[in-house]
This record gives structure tokens, sequence and C-alpha cells, in this order.
């Protein structure tokens, strides 16, 4: 079966009069209804492997595909659309919209996609933050918020199209136990019920055992895949 | 609902107002000062053009040639064998030969009438005082058509030339000058030495200096008298229903009957070329104002770009397209200019109402019955100057709105990570 997306031998060194390469050489499928998750220490290439994953940065070496097709031909309207159909992201930093609601962060991804009625997108974006505890927060600014509050919305906003693939950078970086264990079920039970794949940037090892499959990166190089189809 | 660019737009401008605010204000005063400025100058020129037309003839028709005639030696050896040098005008009798025949012919065209005159300078003296006025010979009748000079006979009337021996109609600032009013005697004299007693039946005040301080109406038989030159007619003033084809038909005149025939546009060129470069002096500066206000719109969305590329490196990883985030900035400018269009003519409107509110307390008696300013109340100048308003924002967003699409989002986020 052909992997929802791939990487294969990718490497990305920025320019400079020093080159730095952030990546080197990853090869790694994330298959449908997968749940991986990615450590490593800091500095070792985590968020940058996140990057090319979803599409907003473009490898120095090897191809990444997407459902068996290479990225690197899309044109920029075509990387647009993958990412805003097929693919949630959650950026470290939470980065929420800070003119708009935290309900509204939610519906300009849906209404740019406008895959379904302003009715439903409303509905469900509601239906999102209460899933997420946010209910009372729907209608307040992200300076309103606490930080562990905005990145909450911040991945219910990844989940808004219902993508096939979210990728989130330490999405529970300012949460507490309770609640970084809250956003583990959730993503446990979109991967189980929904067929959903997820790979999750964490430092916690408690969490990192819940998912299915473990990356580890040391220096940009992958050190350890739990679940690496053999050669 | 709104698309989704306008949206995100009008949301990044109302929840930074005070610097939409100032931009906007920028761009109202550039339109307003425009739109102001337009009125006030648009209101003087076609005051003017209105009084000439209204007071001068449309057409004049004088008894002298464009270029002077070419000398019989000069025709007969065309090619340039002969050349003569200084040749001094001829003493010859002056006056339009055949000027009957010339009003008969013009009363026949459409929308035409026309007059005779004969003007000439004489000297008036009234006891001791004496003024050099142009007396200008007319036949009431027909000058009844062609000037509008009854309406501005301020004591007295046109009939009263006709129905008192050697009537004459002063201006008012020669009656001034002489001292005299209505019924007073006074004597004329013309160069060629007649002298004729005049009885003044009326007095006239058109505005216009130059006919004010300086001319006087009798009828054109006793300025043929007083001139002694029987039967001449040396002008012949035409006014027009349609005052466009003033220019054509003069062109015709002197092209059909040699005459050097003068339109009003003709006769008020250098004023006119000054309206060309009037406008063009408030085109520039107001331009200059609009152009400032552009810098401003530039500036502000460069600001906001900058101070947004976060939001567009999260919009861009939400599947957001260069086109949407180039739309939102642009948007963003364009709103301004918009905004500042709207206001602007609200503000133009503003300057007016103020500019119609000033009184001067004397203009030299040069604008009668006017003593604000005469203001143009036209459409163009808000269509124009939002236009520009609009096209100079778009512009001015466009540049930082392309920065802004095209920026990398991951390098944006490693900055700022
Ligand atoms: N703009 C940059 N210039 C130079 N080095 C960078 C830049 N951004 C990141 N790096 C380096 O690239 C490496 C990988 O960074 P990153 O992907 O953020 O790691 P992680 O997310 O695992 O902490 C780090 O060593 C970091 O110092
Ligand atoms: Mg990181």
């Amino acid at each position: 079966m052909t992997p929802l997306l791939e990487a294969r031998g990718v490497t990305r060194t920025l320019p400079g009069a020093v080159p730095v390469t952030l990546v080197r050489d990853i090869t790694l499928a994330i298959g449908e209804g997968e749940f991986v998750a990615v450590t490593g220490p800091s500095g070792s290439g985590k968020s940058s492997l996140l990057y090319l994953l979803g599409l907003l940065d473009r490898p120095t070496e090897g191809r990444v595909l997407i459902e068996g097709q290479d990225t690197a031909g899309l044109s920029a309207g075509a990387l647009a659309r993958l990412r805003r159909e097929r693919l949630g992201f959650v950026f470290q930093f939470h980065f929420l919209l800070p003119e708009f609601t935290a309900l509204e962060n939610l519906l300009l991804p849906m209404r740019r996609a406008g895959l379904e009625a302003e009715a439903a997108l409303r509905a469900r974006a509601e239906w999102l933050l209460e899933r997420f505890g946010l209910a009372d927060a729907m209608r307040k600014y992200p300076e309103q918020l606490s930080g562990g509050m905005r990145q909450r919305v911040a991945v219910a906003r990844a989940l808004a199209n219902d993508p096939a693939l979210v990728l989130a950078d330490e999405p529970t970086g300012n949460l507490d136990s309770v609640n970084a264990a809250g956003m583990f079920d959730l993503f446990e039970s979109l991967v189980s019920e929904h067929g959903r794949s997820i790979v999750v940037v964490t430092h916690d090892p408690h969490l990192a055992v819940r998912a299915g499959r473990q990356v580890r990166l040391v220096d940009g190089r992958i050190v350890e895949d739990t679940g690496a189809v053999p050669a | 609902m709104l698309p989704l660019p306008l949206s995100i737009a009008l949301r990044h401008l109302s929840r930074r107002r005070r610097q939409t605010l100032v931009s906007v204000l920028g761009v109202a005063l550039g339109v307003g000062f425009f739109i102001g400025i337009s009125a006030l100058m648009r209101g003087f020129q076609t005051y003017f053009v209105a009084q000439v037309i209204d007071v001068a003839p449309h057409v004049t028709i004088k008894d002298e040639y464009r270029t002077p005639r070419e000398q019989p030696a000069v025709l007969a050896m065309a090619g340039g064998a002969v050349s003569v040098r200084g040749v001094k005008p001829r003493e010859e009798l002056r006056g339009i030969r055949d000027a009957r025949g010339m009003l008969a012919w013009l009363e026949q065209q459409p929308g035409v009438a026309a007059a005779p005159g004969l003007r000439g300078s004489a000297l008036l003296r009234y006891g001791a005082r004496d003024v050099t006025a142009t007396i200008a010979g007319i036949e009431p009748a027909r000058e009844r058509r062609v000037g509008n000079i009854e309406k501005d006979i301020i004591a007295g009337s046109l009939d009263d030339l006709r129905a008192t021996a050697n009537g004459i109609i002063v201006g008012i600032g020669l009656a001034e000058r002489l001292g005299a009013a209505r019924g007073d005697t006074i004597t004329g004299t013309a160069p060629s030495g007649a002298s004729l007693s005049f009885k003044i039946v009326g007095v006239v005040a058109t505005g216009i200096a130059s006919i004010d301080n300086g001319e006087a109406y009798v009828l054109l038989k006793v300025s043929q008298v007083l001139q002694d030159r029987p039967n001449v007619i040396n002008a012949i003033r035409i006014r027009l229903d349609d005052v466009r084809q003033a220019e054509p038909l003069a062109r015709r005149i002197e092209a059909a009957f040699g005459w050097r025939t003068e339109s009003w546009e003709e006769a008020n060129r250098n004023v006119l070329s000054l309206f060309v470069i009037q406008n063009a002096i408030m085109f520039s500066v107001v331009g200059a104002i609009l152009l400032v206000a552009a810098f401003g719109i530039y500036s502000i969305i460069s600001t906001v770009v900058h101070e947004k590329v976060r939001d567009i490196a999260i919009l861009k990883s939400l599947g957001f397209t260069e086109g949407d985030i180039m739309r939102v900035f642009t948007i963003e400018g364009v709103a301004v200019g918009v905004a500042g269009a709207l206001l602007g003519a609200v503000v133009g409107e503003g300057i007016i109402f103020a500019l119609g509110q000033v009184r001067f307390e004397q203009a030299g008696g040069l604008i009668r019955g006017n003593q604000g300013f005469i203001l143009a109340r036209e459409l163009w100048p808000y269509l124009a100057g939002g236009a520009f308003a609009i096209l100079a924002s778009a512009v001015a967003a466009l540049i930082p709105a392309r920065r802004a699409a095209a920026l990398n989002p991951v390098e944006i986020v490693r900055g700022a990570a």
C-alpha cells in the first residue's frame, strides 16, 4: 500500500558561508492510521523535519512524496491546497492569529477550503473547541487565553479541515499533565476511530510511548525508528 | 458573507484603529484639498469665461489684415526675384469695405447676430476735467442682440441714445473721473479735430474695468460724424447662439472676406493659457499631497506586513496561497484609499463650505455683486480625486503586499523561534 507521506533520503541544508545541515538523509514512511512520536534532544532537527513533512519547506536533497506523488514538481498553489485539505500543522510556538477569536481562528482555514456550508463549518469548529475543553474560550481573543489554551486552540485549528495527517510540533509544551494526556487521548481516538495519521514531536517520554511508533532524531539523523519497515 | 481576504484585511485595519485612522486622514486631506482647490480655480475660470462670453462679442471682425498684403511688385515677380523692404502701411482710408454686405450675409447665417460699430478715441471734457475714452458708435437695435450692455446700464437706457440728440452713455469709472452724471453735457473732441457736445443719457457698469473706465457709447451715425468718417464701419461684432462655433466661424469669415476676425477665445488667449498653467500648478500641488498620502499608505502597509510576518507564516501553513496573502494586504491599502476618498469628499465639501463663507470687504469694485469666492460645483473633482486616491493606495499597498506574499513561512518561524 502507498504510504500517506514518505521522505526518501531527505537532507536540508541552509546555505551560507558556513552551511548548516538541519536534517540529514531522512527516510521515513507514514501510513494511514499511524501515530508517530518524534523525540530527540533540542536542536536535533525535529522542527526542521516537520516543516519538510508539512510541505512548508523543500529539501535540498531527496524527495518528499504525498500519497505516492513527488511534491518537488508541484506548484505553490498545489502545495497550498494540500496543506489546507490534507495536512494539519501545529507550530512549536502556538501562533494563533491575534486579531481573531479562537472560533474564528478555526473558521479561517475552514472557510478558505470551503468544503462545507458555513453552518456546518461553524458547528464543527464549535464541536472541536468543546472537545478541547474550550467551550468558554470560543469568543475570546488569543491575548485573553492562557498559553495552554492557545496551544489547544492551535491543535484544534490543525484538525479543522479533518486532515489525513496532523503534524504537531511539541503541542503539549505548555500544558499540564492532565491537559497533555487529554490531547493525546484525542490523538489516539483520531487514529483509532477515524483512521487519521499523527506525527507529534514531544519531549515527554511518557507521552511518546503512547504513540504506536517512536522516531528518535540526533544531530539531524534518525537514530531509532520503532516502526521502520525493514528494507 | 465577505470574501475571506477582505474580512481578514478589514479585521487587521479595525484592530489597529489609530494607525488606520491616520492613514485614512492623510488620503482624505489630499482628496479634500483637491476638491476644494478645484472648486475655487474652476469657479473663477468658468466665471471669467462666462463673464467674457456674456459681455464681449463672441466674434469681432476688424478693419485690418492679419498679415500685410503682398506688395504688387512681389506678386508680379513670384519666386523671389524681387524683395521689398521697409514698406510703410499706406495711408488708406481705414474701415471695413462693404460692411453692409457682410452684415447682410452674417444675418442670414443661423444662430448669428451681428452689429456694426465705429470705434475711435476722443477726448471727453467736462468743465476742467478731461479723459481720453474709446467712443463706440453703435446701432441700438442691433447692439441689443449682440451685446449685453443694456443690462449693465445702471442709469438711463439704450433707447435714450436715439431719443436724445447727441446722447452718450458713459462707463461708470469714466463718469467718476469726469465728475459728470446723467443729464450733464460734456464735450468730445476726436483726433480729426471735430468736436461735438454730448448729453449723458446713461451710465454703464459692467464690472470690467477697461469698459467701465474707458468706454462710451453713442449712435453709429454720431460716431461717424465725430470721427469725420462718414459711412465707415471699423468693427463688426457678432454674437452666437452656440459659443463653441465662434472660432470656426471666425476662420470662415476671415477666409471669405480677408478681414482680421477674432473669436473670444483668440481675444482672451493670454488669459486662457494662464488658466492652463494655473490648472497645471493645481494638479501638481494636489498630486504632491496625494503622493505623500500614498507614501503614508506604503509605509503603513509595510509596517503592517513587518508586524504580521508570523501571521503570514500561519496563514501559509493553513494553506492560504501567495495570492491570498497579497490580496489581504492590497485590500488593506485599497480600503484605506476608499475610506480616504469618501472622507475626502466630506472634507472637500467642508472646504468648499468654508470658502463660501469668506467675504471680501471690497474687491476694488472689480467683481460687482460678488463679495466672495466663486466656487464651481462639479462632480468630476470628487470622482477624479477619489479614483486617484484609490489607485495610488492600491499601488502603494501592492509593493509591500507582494513582498509579504513571497515570504517563506519557515524562514519566518526559524527567525522567530
Ligand atoms: N536560521 C538558522 N540558522 C542557523 N541554524 C539554524 C537555524 N534554524 C535552526 N538552526 C539549527 O538547526 C538545528 C535544527 O533545529 P530545529 O529543527 O529547530 O531543532 P529542534 O526542533 O529539534 O529543536 C539546530 O541545531 C538549530 O540550531
Ligand atoms: Mg523545535
